[in-house]
């Protein structure tokens, strides 16, 4: 009895199935590509922006332990990261300036409201770190939407003294354009959140991601693609169109949300016509929020609506292309025009 | 406490509405105005004194209405006898808790179509005896004061850092509290934490394992 016993625990600890393996290495590729983005917000804000995440990490991984012990489990699957990456992708979303607790409050916030009351990694509905900085930007915005300049001191202390700016959004939505040099504007070297401000290097990460296959280009060209054209036509300050493009691109946490938060295969669709879909509605509904919201951070709540309707967008577009063949197929059968007599 | 709960449960099933049948945790009944209204502990007070009476009264006179008038005409008859018990109860809290009225909005209103009134008191209420229903009426009304009070203190203690209008001296509060979406969430973990208890109460105590006879 206890040599059945062994062998099966020893099997289950060996065997992996394909999907969870394909799981775990996608969730490997996230932590690999959100460490560039940690490291050019620790060269901008300092070893705070280090603590912050080992702060975020620990909590994170704290209550999901005790979530699962709850859950009635013991250990976590093997593929499972997302205690790692969520946290991770917290952190980065929030400014340099804000409090340790604040970070810990929304980690627990992410566990304990968007991740287990849903039953856990691979059922929640909407993505955890979106939730949990939604509930962080209504409940403390002048922590969570006041930054501090590249290069300023932060210290390590619990709180930041000093003076915070607003970010790109907030100028936008005034109707001001920032004064950002072109370089400054790729390389992060302003104000705004701070893992989302490092185009260059959010784009060499998304690159490798899509590369891998862990994102799926669908949603970030359809969100990148869709938010881009509505900045061209509709510019919210007078600059020329492609300038108001790079502003709302870099503005936010567009392009940081567009590769690691909305591809989330948790929660977008699982179709490819679907994902499109999605990705689309994603940025019209971003700049549309931006144009008639009072919010200036409006990616994340963009996010969580389209979470919500993630599962239609695979049903609508399977039922608009089931409609499209069938238009094509009868097309495709209509008869000639009859030959005349004598022909 | 598990082995009184299960000697005694048919007495207890009396008070059910208090607790473990509580209308807002267990039934998701009336949730709207502790949600959205009951953010601070004023709020919260005026919302289930009205409730009490309004309610209880209601119910209570609506039971001799005779089963003779189609269920349509007596539902109307409730809802009307909630609507004229309500405008004294309106002017009482006016005279009481005049900003709290004005805070509370359409909620308070809307008191008069809760769901103990439409539709719990045919399908639960009206087969018990009088006395049986009135006891049964006071332990939903108290229960649902429970969680509003509750519900109450905690946004406004945390949300706010004030209990009933005065600081408490807190230095970090946390604003999101006061929003709907917490109300939402705290009464969300409020009903998890009931259903826990009550899988507890209603667990057959394990048994010790008889010793071998070698």
């Amino acid at each position: 009895m206890g040599d059945t016993v062994r062998i099966g625990k020893a099997k289950r600890k060996k065997v992996l199935s394909e999907a969870d393996r394909t799981r775990r290495s996608k969730h490997i590729d996230l932590i690999v590509t959100l460490i560039p983005v940690a490291l050019m917000a620790v060269y901008y804000y300092g070893i705070r922006v280090l603590i912050l995440a080992a702060c975020a990490i620990i909590f994170s991984v704290l209550s999901d332990y005790l979530c699962l012990r709850l859950c009635g489990d013991r250990k976590w699957q093997s593929y499972d990261f997302s205690s790692v990456i969520s946290p991770l992708i917290l952190v980065l979303i929030l400014p340099a300036s804000i409090p340790y607790w604040l970070a810990v409050v929304g980690v627990l916030i992410a566990t304990f409201v968007a991740k287990y009351p849903f039953g856990g990694y691979g059922k929640n509905i909407f993505n955890p770190a979106a939730v949990a900085f939604a509930v962080l930007a209504l409940g403390w915005p002048d922590k969570v939407l006041s930054y501090p300049q590249p290069f300023d001191n932060l210290g390590v202390s619990f709180t930041v003294g000093g003076s915070l700016t607003n970010g790109v959004a907030y100028r936008l939505q005034l109707g001001g354009a920032p004064a950002i040099p072109v370089m400054d504007r790729l390389l992060g070297n302003f104000a705004g959140p701070m893992g989302a401000t490092c185009i260059l290097v959010l784009m060499a990460c998304g690159l490798y991601l899509l590369v891998r296959r862990t994102i799926s280009w669908q949603v970030v060209t359809g969100t990148l693609g869709s938010a881009a054209a509505m900045a061209f036509l509709f510019p919210r300050v007078s600059v020329s169109r492609v300038d108001s493009v790079v502003f709302e691109l870099i503005a936010g946490v567009l392009v940081f949300g567009a590769v690691f938060m909305a591809s989330d295969p948790v929660t977008s669709p699982k179709t490819g016509w679907g994902k499109a879909l999605y990705g689309v509605l994603l940025g019209v509904l971003t700049m549309l929020f931006r144009y008639f919201g009072k919010m200036e951070i409006t990616f994340v709540f963009a996010l969580l609506l389209c979470n919500a309707v993630a599962p239609k967008c695979d049903e609508y577009m399977a039922l608009l292309i089931q409609a499209a063949k069938r238009a094509a197929r009868r097309l495709a059968k209509k008869p000639l025009a009859p030959k005349t007599q004598g022909e | 406490m598990r082995t009184f709960y299960q000697k005694h449960k048919k007495t207890l099933s009396l008070f059910d509405g208090f607790f473990l049948n509580n209308t807002v945790l267990e039934r998701g009944l009336v949730i709207a105005p502790i949600i959205v209204a009951g953010n601070t502990m004023k709020n919260a007070v005026m919302l289930s004194i009205a409730f009490v009476i309004i309610t209880f009264i209601t119910v209570f006179v609506s039971s001799f209405i005779p089963k003779k008038f189609p269920y349509t005409i007596r539902a109307i008859l409730h809802t009307v006898l909630a609507a004229i018990v309500f405008i004294p109860v309106s002017i009482l809290l006016q005279n009481f808790f005049p900003e709290a009225v004005y805070k509370t909005g359409i909620f308070l209103p809307l008191l008069v179509t809760n769901s103990l009134i439409v539709s719990k008191s045919e399908s639960r209420f009206f087969k018990k005896t009088r006395g049986k229903m009135a006891v049964d009426l006071i332990s939903h009304v108290l229960g649902f004061m429970l969680v509003a009070c509750l519900v109450g203190a905690l946004r406004e203690i945390l949300g706010n850092g004030t209990f009933w209008g005065n600081s408490l001296g807190m230095s970090e509060t946390a604003p999101a509290l006061m929003f709907p979406f917490a109300g939402f969430i705290i009464l969300g973990f409020l009903a998890a934490a009931l259903q826990k208890f009550r899988r507890y109460l209603n667990q057959e105590p394990k048994r010790e394992p008889e010793a071998s006879n070698e």
